[in-house]
């Protein structure tokens, strides 16, 4: 009788323990409000110039992007400068961090916790040097786990939410971003696999979805950020759109028509308007950001060049509100030492598949870059134009002047920080080698803090920028 | 980036995509692509003007004169 009973009761409670577990939920927007929300425009600023504009990029690389990011942000914050006749840190004048994968970790951290990032007892400990990857793989061998993880709504993602909520992040939810009520504005971004496209957690993105990003945890958007495929599933998200009153910005019916003029625009219009169709898409899946962009610049560029995204720049520089604009990319990208020519065999299937993963993603990264500093350039180039026709006006009709205004004046840095520029041959050849994990040795860590700021300061338009507002340390 | 400047005799706010952007007779940098422009405040015609912004440079760039005060 006890035989026969374990055997029926048992597989009940495993299908009831599998039935119940489900992944958490993201919240229904009861109404559409732009004046609400995790949105750039709704933070404060105490003791941020908007005239001084910095955006700083961590890239996608587990505990590697991790230090290395939060090496930048340690001499970033040493660093003090002097603008508008005062006195600050240049950490103090970050405006907004995009970070994808690993630099998620240490974007969401300073985004809740500020300065306790760089307390020794708090991020170091709980990430830095911290086995997650040994844990994340501890949780899969919980029997427990085996019962939820047999739930089809239920994946190894969420464990790694779990783990990351708890243990990292407080369960803080972006309610306690919006309450800090301050700058930077953290753009963590995944991506969407449906569409292909980088998804960043902001109530502008949510409004697609009717979605309240205020009640969802941040461990969670961090999860989705550093979803690297095939370790883990898609993280799930319910869309709800058509039932919270959106209204779409005015960019989207106007972009629509810019498939010839401007396909990118076009592009951004398409998918804004793709998670309006809730018949075909009540489901939002997730991976990790670096699949459509492992350097989270493809947000801040878009910024840069259009007004599309609520905080664009060109608004504000027109207005004359950003008068120095300095983007930081942090990028730990490395480049593994190959083998494959050293012989007449073909490559195994493993690295075949690995190449295919990694190429097009560092080949884009480095598109992306190439983007940002041809466009800062461009904007240069177009005021140096207008001054020398000025000047050479001047020269030949002394009473002629150009009938229209120069462009706004903007002075741009575009600063890259990635291992390449390592110029040491050995050291370069050690960090461009380091593996793609959640878990690092304490010296390889303490190398990745102390390689960023050296990197950074051997950068030219860092020097320039460092010259005008007087750094020291 | 293209360069737009709408003409306009007085000062006033200038709106493209409902936002404000910048000021009348000034050179403003916008996205290549569809836009549609306002002036804050009533008392103009006509109330929006939709163009296509592209090939422009800080030497050539498009000049709006279609707003006119009434």
């Amino acid at each position: 009788m006890k035989n026969f009973t374990q055997r029926i009761l048992t597989p009940l409670l495993v299908m009831l323990l599998a039935s119940c577990a489900t992944y958490p939920v993201n919240p229904q927007l009861a109404q559409h409000n732009p004046q609400a929300g995790y949105r750039f425009e709704n933070l404060k600023a105490p003791g941020n110039s908007d005239s001084l504009f910095v955006i700083l990029t961590f890239s996608g690389g587990g505990t590697r992007a991790a230090a290395l990011s939060y090496g930048i942000m340690e001499k970033l914050r040493k660093t003090k400068i002097l603008w508008e006749g005062e006195e600050r840190s240049l950490l103090d004048e970050v405006d907004v961090i995009s970070s994808v994968s690993g630099g998620s970790f240490t974007a969401a951290y300073f985004g809740l916790f500020g300065d306790g990032l760089f307390e020794p007892e708090k991020f170091e400990q709980d990430f830095l040097y911290r086995n997650i990857e040994g844990e994340l793989v501890a949780s899969m061998f919980n029997p427990i786990n085996w019962f939820r993880l047999a739930s089809p709504s239920f994946g190894r993602i969420e464990l790694a939410a779990e783990l990351y909520d708890r243990t990292i992040f407080t369960e803080s939810s972006f309610a306690d971003l919006i309450n800090r009520d301050r700058r930077p504005f953290i753009m963590m971004n995944a991506t969407d696999i449906n569409t292909g496209s980088q998804f960043t957690f902001s109530q502008d993105q949510f409004d697609l979805l009717c979605s309240d990003l205020s009640g969802m945890h941040v461990g969670r958007a961090v999860a989705a950020s550093s979803a690297f495929p095939v370790a883990f599933p898609t993280l799930i998200l319910n869309n709800y759109a058509g039932t919270c009153n959106y209204k779409e910005p005015a960019w989207v019916d106007a972009a629509s028509q810019d498939l010839m003029v401007n396909p990118p625009r076009f592009n951004r219009a398409r998918i804004a308007r793709s998670y309006a169709n809730r018949e075909e898409r009540p489901y939002i899946h997730l991976l990790d950001g670096g699949v459509a962009d492992n350097i989270g610049l493809r947000g801040p560029l878009t910024a840069i060049r259009s007004n599309d995204l609520a905080w664009g720049l060109p608004k504000k520089i027109n207005q004359g509100k950003v008068k120095k604009l300095v983007v930081v990319v942090v990028d730990a990208r490395t480049d593994p030492k190959k083998d494959i020519d050293m012989t007449q065999r073909s490559p195994s299937l493993p690295t075949v598949i690995d190449t295919i993963a990694s190429v097009p993603m560092s080949n884009y990264s480095f598109e992306t870059v190439q983007e940002l500093i041809q466009t800062l350039n461009e904007w240069g180039k177009d005021r140096e134009a207008y001054s020398a026709c000025k000047q050479m006006l001047g020269e030949a009709c002394p009473d002629a002047k150009i009938p229209f205004k120069a462009p706004p004046p903007v002075d741009t840095y575009g600063i890259y920080v990635g291992f390449d520029q390592i110029k040491e041959p050995k050291g370069r050849e050690y960090f461009l080698n380091l593996p793609t994990t959640f878990y690092l040795k304490k010296d390889a860590v303490d190398k990745l803090r102390t390689i960023g700021p050296e990197i950074l300061d051997q950068s030219q338009y860092f020097q320039d920028l460092c010259a005008v507002l007087q750094c020291h340390e | 980036m293209e360069y737009v400047i709408v003409s306009y005799p007085h000062n006033r706010n200038v709106l493209i995509e409902g936002e404000v952007n910048g000021v009348t007779n000034d050179t403003l940098m916008v996205d290549t692509g569809t836009h549609t422009f306002a002036l804050e405040e009533e008392g103009y015609r006509p109330r929006t003007v939709t163009k296509v912004v592209e090939d422009t440079t800080s030497l050539s760039p498009l000049r709006i004169t279609d707003f006119h005060p009434v």
